[in-house]
């Protein structure tokens, strides 16, 4: 990785965080009807260490789970029966392509912030986070864990990562084999790829119980402000083209970028995939709630 | 730069448009090369985008092999600036809307003969009008060949009278070349008479030769001199120069008359272009003057008058007090002669202490206030005083009556060893001191009195009393009235050269230049800030 440029001030406030995972929490817990002042988590059997129940014991139960008082007043052999966990794992997959650097890094800078808010919000509800940073291949993984100590090392890993300037793809594919277990899978990225990363993303889709898609858009990258005739530099493959700056460029370049918003987009409702799309410009915070908003119809 | 008229035969001459230099113009070859060194390429400029097919509808690059990528447009400034550059560098000259003239006008004394309608010069005047009323917007100026820095303005009437009366006062020579600028036409008027008025400096001539004239004979009266006779102070030795300036043998009678009367004649047969000479002994007089019989076209040098008044000899009213020696030296000089003691009206005074301190007129005055003494040391002339006139002395023979003392303001003329004896007194009268003994028998023995009178006397009056010479000469050739061959050739070569005035545009093409390389300025650093802008914006925003 380059050197650092972002610190700690491009993260979002400890006070904004908490605001935001108050609001988030009504988002992401269990969505199924209930009471009021019901729990948030079902209780059911499982493996835990919440103590639930008891019941007869059968065979092959585990011998240390025999709960010998119960089994002398009862005079029959009973077992332990404990609460199961009802936290799941989550994976945020951060693109730090090259294309995120360009335009004074506006994007990076506002997918790092998404992506430390998702984190914070998830480890607060109790679910364990992980975070893979991708370009052309696994720039850094940060294993899952749980709890505030596990955002604050998150927030470390994030200050310190700067894509590069040119260079580096944008491979989603890569991120499929580092993703174990059955787990949420959050990726934030500007899915400019060859074809918006459908392909990678029906991939990861096998790999996950849910995937929400976050797309980083910024209207600068479809403005030219310079005339006459010139060279563009593509910063991931370093492929050239030339091109005569008209009128109406600019706004050939927009509608282009909207078709490719479409293209992924649609494909994501095909596939039960959350998908919003979030421009740099708009607040962080009404982004995210925007798309658990969405999510919560789709997946 | 030398600018001259154009002609469709000119070298340099595009249409209207005329060159300097016009080798500079191969410089425009260097555009081609501006807009080749602008086509397609790694030079361009480059843009650092996010995902390239973002802008594959804004792709200009040829869909099919061999079509040539367009060149920068930026070359077209560039190749503009280039193009003023090379121009400007070629002196471009263009026809003015207005034409300025100048009208230089020969005022010799041969553009006063007679012609069939009046003389030379207000005929020549007259077709200079006719010919400048052609050209429309013509802004004229008329200076004269023999007063030429001063402009008398437009051609006007009292243009015109102030040039005759003039005529023939001053030598005319060719105009000087900083009165030959280049963005001026310059029409001559003369009759050729006078070759030397063609030979204008460098490469410049006229513009327009208007040249009137067709008499053809004339005998003149070029030069008159006189000097004293050097055996008697009371007669004058005339010599007259006279030239035959036609084109035909002349027989002319020569008449010298004084304020006495006609006291000499004599008869000549001159052929075309002969010079001769005329020597006569005419008493002293205050005027002499020789006369042409019988005359022609050009009256003005058929007669000729001299002023001898700088010859008369000069009245010195010598004290009776001086030395005897210094009283025949005065007697004695051909140019000065005594006067009493008591005589006003006299040209300076010699004082020997009897007329008291004289204020009033030049003077000089012997000092003698003390036993006269030898003396001791070297001759000491006065710088002023050339080599050749300083008198040979010999200070064993002389003696000084008095002791002088130079005071601030005053000039020693001569002096011996330290002590001055001869002062120039510092005032508005000249006064001359000198402390020498006239009487010392040493003195008398050597030829020094006189020459030291001369000396004294010429300081003095600030002339050369010895060999004075008054003379009235109105130039060689100035009985000229026939065109002269070179300046005829001179003529026909220029006459139908351009009626139009060249105006330089090099000053005004320069500043388009300048304005073009500001605008290229501008373009450098807007582009510079753009892509600074494009570059850096990511490391200045985080930060």
């Amino acid at each position: 990785m380059a050197t650092p440029i972002l610190n700690r001030a491009a993260l979002p406030s400890e006070s904004e965080l908490q605001s935001f995972a108050r609001a988030a929490s009504q988002l992401l817990i269990e969505r199924l009807p209930r009471t009021p002042g019901a729990r948030t988590v079902n209780r059911r059997a499982g493996v835990g260490i919440q103590h639930l129940d008891h019941r007869d014991y059968a065979a092959g139960d585990e011998v240390r789970h025999i709960d010998w008082r119960q089994t002398a007043r009862r005079r029959r052999p009973i077992v332990r029966r404990f609460e199961s966990e009802s936290v799941t794992d989550w994976t945020i997959l951060l693109d730090a392509s090259s294309s995120m650097a360009v335009h004074g890094a506006a994007k990076w800078r506002a997918a790092v912030r998404l992506g430390a808010a998702m984190s914070y919000a998830l480890l607060e509800l109790g679910h364990r986070v992980g975070l893979l940073v991708f370009g052309g291949h696994v720039l850094s993984e940060l294993p899952r864990g749980r709890g505030q100590h596990h955002y604050a090392a998150i927030a470390r890993l994030l200050v310190d990562l700067q894509p590069a300037r040119a260079g580096e793809r944008s491979e989603l594919g890569v991120c499929a084999r580092h993703l174990h277990g059955a787990a949420s899978v959050f990726i934030i990225s500007d899915f400019l790829a060859d074809d918006e990363m459908r392909r990678d993303l029906g991939a990861l889709l096998q790999r996950c119980t849910t995937l929400h898609a976050l797309q980083v858009t910024d209207s600068a990258e479809t403005e030219l402000r310079l005339t006459g005739d010139f060279d563009l530099v593509d910063v991931e493959t370093d492929a050239r083209m030339q091109t005569r700056a008209v009128k109406g460029v600019n706004a050939l370049a927009a509608s282009e970028r909207a078709a490719m918003t479409d293209r992924v987009r649609s494909f994501c409702a095909r596939s039960g995939i959350a998908f919003t799309d979030c421009d740099v410009a708009q607040p962080w915070q009404h982004s995210l709630l925007r798309h658990l908003i969405q999510a919560r119809s789709v997946c | 730069m030398a600018a001259f008229a154009a002609s469709p035969s000119d070298p340099g001459t595009i249409g209207l448009l005329t060159f300097v230099t016009p080798a500079w113009l191969l410089g425009l070859l260097l555009v081609p090369v501006i807009r080749w060194l602008h086509r397609g390429g790694r030079h361009r400029r480059t843009v650092s985008v996010s995902r390239l097919s973002l802008w594959r509808l804004a792709d200009a690059s040829s869909p099919s092999a061999g079509e040539r990528r367009p060149p920068d447009p930026a070359w077209r400034r560039r190749a503009l600036l280039t193009a003023l550059l090379v121009v400007a560098l070629a002196g471009p000259r263009l026809p003015g809307p207005h034409t300025d003239i100048t009208l230089w006008i020969d005022d010799s004394l041969s553009m006063l003969t007679r012609e069939e309608h009046g003389t030379r010069l207000a005929e020549g005047l007259a077709q200079a009008r006719s010919s400048l009323a052609e050209v429309p917007g013509a802004n004229v100026e008329v200076r004269t060949l023999g007063d030429p820095w001063h402009s008398l303005g437009v051609l006007s009437e009292a243009t015109v009278a102030t040039i005759v009366s003039d005529a023939g006062r001053k030598q005319p020579n060719a105009p000087p070349t900083a009165l030959l600028p280049g963005d001026r036409l310059h029409w001559l008027l003369t009759d050729g008479a006078d070759a030397t008025l063609f030979d204008w400096p460098g490469e410049s001539r006229p513009d327009r030769t208007i040249q009137v004239g067709k008499v053809a004979r004339n005998v003149g009266l070029e030069r008159l001199s006189a000097r004293r006779n050097l055996n008697d102070p009371e007669h004058f030795d005339v010599l007259l120069k006279v030239a035959n300036g036609g084109s035909a043998p002349e027989t002319r009678v020569v008449v010298f008359v004084t304020d006495a009367g006609e006291f000499a004649r004599s008869s000549l047969h001159l052929e075309p272009g002969e010079v001769t000479l005329v020597n006569a002994s005419i008493p002293a007089s205050a005027r002499v003057r020789a006369t042409l019989q019988p005359g022609d076209a050009l009256a003005e040098d058929d007669e000729i008058v001299l002023d001898l008044d700088p010859l008369r000899r000069r009245r010195v009213a010598t004290d009776a007090k001086c030395a005897a020696a210094l009283k025949a030296a005065v007697a004695a000089h051909p140019a000065l002669a005594g006067a009493s003691e008591g005589a006003t009206d006299v040209d300076a005074v010699l004082d020997c202490g009897a007329r008291g301190a004289v204020r009033d007129a030049v003077s000089v005055r012997v000092i003698a206030n003390r036993t006269p003494k030898r003396l001791y040391g070297s001759v000491q002339w006065s710088s002023s005083v050339p080599e050749s006139r300083r008198i040979r002395l010999d200070p064993e023979r002389m003696q000084v009556a008095a002791r002088l003392e130079a005071r601030p303001g005053d000039f020693v003329l001569l002096s011996v060893g330290d002590e001055p004896l001869i002062v120039g007194r510092a005032g508005a009268t000249k006064l001359l001191e000198t402390s020498l003994d006239f009487d010392s028998e040493d003195t008398l023995r050597g030829p020094e009195i006189p020459l030291l009178v001369n000396l004294i006397f010429e300081r003095l009056l600030d002339s050369h009393l010895l060999d004075e010479i008054a003379i009235t000469d109105r130039g060689a050739g100035s009985a000229n009235v026939v065109l002269s061959t070179r300046a005829g050739a001179n003529a026909v070569a220029r006459a139908p050269s351009a009626t139009r005035s060249l105006h330089d545009w090099t000053k005004p093409i320069l500043v388009a230049a300048l304005l073009v390389l500001l605008w290229e300025l501008v373009a450098l650093a807007r582009q510079g800030f753009r892509s600074f802008d494009y570059r850096g914006a990511d490391s200045s925003e985080s930060r």
